[in-house]
């Protein structure tokens, strides 16, 4: 699929009406469903977009507001190189986290560690921020390090093990238990791990995860039932998804 | 339980007796207030964190406290900063919030099945928070569930939710102490029940759900635990036919096509930054040497660790401490932390083996493996003691808690939760235990072992007697000095007189006043128709000295001389209401009536010794009585006025 489709294709699916579906949010009926209400869902802050001017800054310790953390962000995601691209080859690096740094160095001050992935350089960036003067502490940029998949890397991912040649079991398997072809990722619940061979392991397909961003996906019915997902990987950095040979041993 | 109450009085009655009774001569109504505020030292203490929202402050009630910041982070899951503890009773030193965690989270949770084919990091390649964060319901709850802000962004756009994404809530902890004077049951018994603090929140990583709790006793110790929910892996990738990698779970078909769920590790490892007081801090290990000539001879020797280190391979009796040789409780011990790590180790991983390694703290070194922080990435706690060069004078521990799960018919959906966990206990942290009873609170050091209590502790409030005669002026009141627990030596006591609560002052033929005091008491004029009271102090050298105040004893106003007029014997009926009151008390109607009319004044209701007074109103009066666990009997005595004679009448009271 080209990266334009697949883009809106995962905005579509994640965001309906403004209110993002849980990735793994049994549907309602499912069993153990009884407490699932709907501000269980993210929803779109304001009009999603980042705030340009520094909002009201809380206490040193306490946990970021939606404005603050979008702040910088936007901080951090300005002082990157235009070439950046995320997941969904937007401009922009994928922010993998935004958080409260350890408490040595928020030095009593509001302060903000981002991690962002750039797609066009497979680089990770992490940027200190301090946000009463909006000043960057420090900026480092490497490679090899993969933290846990965004909700849009993991949705992006599965779309692409949906459409893989060939195909990865879990998609036979739910045609089988439920008598319909798996067609589009939210008829499926989906968790996204990050993913890298073992030391000196990996096949000459899966070598460069590690390097080059991966996902292995845990996918389940809406019933909570789990699919086997244990005969692939997904490479978001090439969009290419590798199966396993039969009995294969993913960490050998 | 400690009735709070009585502790306050007690801390009350800590000034000297002399004090208690400058106080008491100046005609302050409250003991409390004043006398409380004269032993009190304001304590130094920590500075509350600064964390808004996530500020977790709590009182258990047995008089211990708890505060700390709790956080949701969005690998990590549960973050707790900056938690201080402050004891129930430690004085000077001891008193107040003390500091003793910087930060505590799970650093890493490393999953490999036993087939060596999977391995899952559960906080480095998925996460705790942000959509793996679940909401807490009552059903996961039934404390005060906290509200989490999450936000994170999904292309272009910023999303946020807030959900009830921390718990807070009390425990029972079960028997928090016992101890029995001597062998008689009637003799003396400490027993308390022991309370804690837990904070928890619910993570899903896949199949598995995990809870991350943390106990925070009223005894200062902190219990980190992780608890495996959600399901068995599922799918034939980890059920295996192979038996030496699982368990056979449901149907069996025949031997050879058996599938086994596969078996697997949770090897968890925390990092706790430990921040005891201020200043730097040490680790200590503990080593224990038997004596082949002398087997129960076992010799022991600290040793302070000045570099990091990992703990290869201890022996089960060798135990590390974290100490700051600069903080001192009140006795002049350092303040130190124990790390209890009961847990096995996945042994065949270097990164688990160890149960404790110790660096100093470094702000990159963020997670237990596969560090995700740029300053050190992809680096381990391996590597982070291979590289430190500094001495070890800011500890962090990293403590391996692992769970070998050995999958079980009983694990099948949903499966009952598995614990995994380890301890920090204080040591000298206080110089005595954090809720240590005024009854022992001289139990500290060579005292040990005396018997008696430590304060005075009243049993039964002193009585006063009037003799046969109808009281008046001139009567002579004999007050005892009521019943007393047995101190750690012979109480001595001090009578004061009250009227209406106020000490009674004579004037001397010096004109000079002088208060009230002595087992008796001559009733004048100025006492009639006035509740007169008896207020015992009890002390001893050595011992905290106590108050009990008697049941008030009201003489009748004199009859006017009204010629002809005598006084007749009124009727004194009683009646326990139909309806009890909402909490189930008993109700008494008390009824003074007769040929001139209805009764008038003050009438006692006695119970057990104890006595209260109530005012007639029209010849009536309705009292609450306590809610009987047995039938008991009350008394009620009306002591006449002007026109009737004093009467008395009892009922009992049935459950
Ligand atoms: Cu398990």
């Amino acid at each position: 699929m080209p990266r334009h489709l697949l883009a809106s294709a995962v905005a579509a699916a994640l965001l309906v009406a403004g209110s993002l579906v849980l990735l793994w949010t049994p549907s309602p009926g499912a069993p153990g469903n009884g407490n699932a209400s709907s501000s269980d869902q993210f929803e779109v802050a304001g009009d999603g977009a980042l705030p340009a001017k520094r909002p009201p800054l809380r206490e040193p310790g306490a946990p970021l507001s939606t404005a603050e953390r979008g702040y910088a962000i936007g901080l951090a995601l300005a002082s990157l190189p235009d070439s950046g691209r995320d997941v969904l080859d937007e401009t922009r690096a994928e922010v993998l986290a935004a958080d409260l740094p350890t408490p040595d160095v928020r030095e009593d001050r509001r302060r903000v560690q981002v991690t962002a992935y750039d797609y066009a350089e497979d680089r990770l960036h992490q940027i200190l921020l301090d946000l009463p003067t909006g000043r960057i502490i420090s900026a480092e940029a490497l490679t090899g390090v993969q933290p846990p998949p965004s909700t849009a890397e993991t949705q992006v991912a599965l779309d692409l093990a949906l459409t893989a040649m060939p195909t990865p079991a879990f998609v036979d398997q739910f045609r089988q238990l439920t008598g319909a072809p798996l067609l589009a990722a939210d008829e499926v619940r989906v968790i996204g791990a990050a993913w890298a061979p073992e030391d000196g392991g990996g096949s000459s397909a899966t070598r460069t995860c590690g390097t080059e961003r991966c996902v292995q996906l845990l996918v389940a019915l809406p019933s909570g039932q789990y699919l086997s997902t244990d005969d692939f990987v997904v490479n978001l950095s090439r969009r290419v998804v590798t199966l396993f040979p039969p009995g294969g041993r993913r960490h050998g | 339980m400690a009735d709070p109450r009585r502790r306050s009085l007690l801390t009350a009655a800590a000034c000297s007796v002399l004090l208690v009774c400058a106080i008491l001569l100046t005609g302050t109504a409250s003991l409390a207030g004043p006398a409380r505020a004269a032993v009190t030292v304001p304590a130094a203490g920590a500075e509350e964190p600064d964390c808004g929202s996530a500020l977790v402050t709590r009182t258990l009630p047995t008089g211990s406290a708890w505060r700390m910041c709790a956080r949701i982070h969005p690998f990590k899951g549960l973050v707790l900063e900056d938690v201080q503890f402050r004891s129930a009773t430690g004085a000077g030193e001891d008193e107040g919030w003390l500091r003793i965690i910087g930060s505590l989270y799970l650093a890493q949770l490393n999953v490999p099945y036993d087939t060596g084919t999977d391995v899952f990091d559960d906080i480095t390649e998925v996460g705790f928070g942000d959509d793996h964060l679940l909401t807490q319901t009552p059903e996961t709850c039934d404390g005060d569930a906290l509200p989490v802000e999450q936000s994170f962004m999904i292309g272009s756009q910023m999303v946020e939710r807030t959900i009830p994404g921390i718990c807070v809530r009390e425990a029972e902890t079960g028997l928090g102490w016992h101890s029995q004077e001597g062998w008689a049951t009637s003799s003396d018994r400490y027993v308390q029940q022991g309370r804690a603090l837990e904070i928890s929140s619910l993570s899903k990583a896949g199949w598995y759900e995990y809870q991350q709790k943390v106990t925070l006793t009223d005894q200062g110790t902190i219990t980190v635990g992780l608890g495996a929910a959600g399901d068995l892996a599922p799918g034939e990738g980890f059920f295996r036919t192979d038996p030496a990698f699982g368990w056979p779970i449901g149907p069996s078909e025949d031997e050879d096509s058996d599938r086994h769920a596969g078996s697997h590790w949770h090897n968890a490892i925390y990092r706790v930054d430990f921040a005891i007081g201020t200043g730097d801090q040490q680790v200590e290990q503990w080593d224990y040497e038997g004596d082949p000539a002398l087997p129960t001879r076992v010799r022991g020797e600290g040793t302070i660790r000045d570099e990091a280190f990992i703990a290869e391979n201890p022996p089960a009796t060798t135990w590390w401490r974290v100490v700051n040789p600069g903080a001192l409780n009140a006795d002049g011990h350092p303040r130190s932390y124990e790390i209890v790590n009961d847990a096995i180790q996945n042994p065949y991983l270097p990164l688990t083996r160890p149960p404790l390694s110790f660096t100093n703290d470094h702000p990159c070194q963020e997670y237990a493996s596969s560090n995700l922080n740029a300053g050190c990435p992809g680096q381990s706690v391996l590597d982070y003691v291979a590289s430190e060069t500094e001495p070890l004078t800011d500890p962090v521990a990293w403590v391996s808690v692992g769970y070998h799960h050995i999958p079980r018919d009983e694990d099948q959906s949903p499966m009952p939760v598995h614990w995994q966990s380890f301890s920090l206990v204080p040591r000298d942290l206080l110089a005595q235990q954090a809720l240590t009873p005024p009854e022992r609170a001289c139990d500290n050091g060579i005292t040990t072992g005396f018997g008696g209590s430590c304060a005075a502790i009243n049993v039964a409030v002193p009585a006063i007697a009037a003799g046969d005669s109808a009281p008046g002026a001139g009567t002579l009141l004999t007050a005892d000095s009521g019943t007393w627990r047995r101190a750690r030596d012979l109480l001595a006591y001090q009578w004061l007189w009250l009227r209406d609560g106020e000490p009674i002052l004579t004037t001397g033929d010096d004109g000079l006043s002088t208060a009230a005091t002595g087992e008796t008491y001559r009733l004048t004029d100025a006492d009639l128709g006035r509740e007169i009271t008896v207020r015992v102090t009890a002390s001893a050298t050595g011992v905290t000295p106590g108050i009990a105040t008697s049941a008030p004893f009201v003489a009748p106003l004199p009859t006017p001389p009204s010629a002809g007029a005598t006084r007749t014997a009124p009727e004194l009926k009683l009646k326990l209401l139909k309806k009890r009151d909402k909490k189930g008390r008993p109700r008494l109607r008390v009824l003074v009536r007769g040929d001139q009319g209805a009764g008038a004044g003050v009438v006692t209701i006695q119970r057990r010794g104890k006595v209260v007074t109530a005012t007639l109103t029209d010849g009536r009066a309705v009292v609450r009585l306590p809610r009987p666990g047995k039938r008991y009997r009350v008394t009620v005595t009306y002591p006449g006025d002007q026109r009737y004679l004093a009467a008395s009448a009892s009922i009992r009271v049935r459950r």
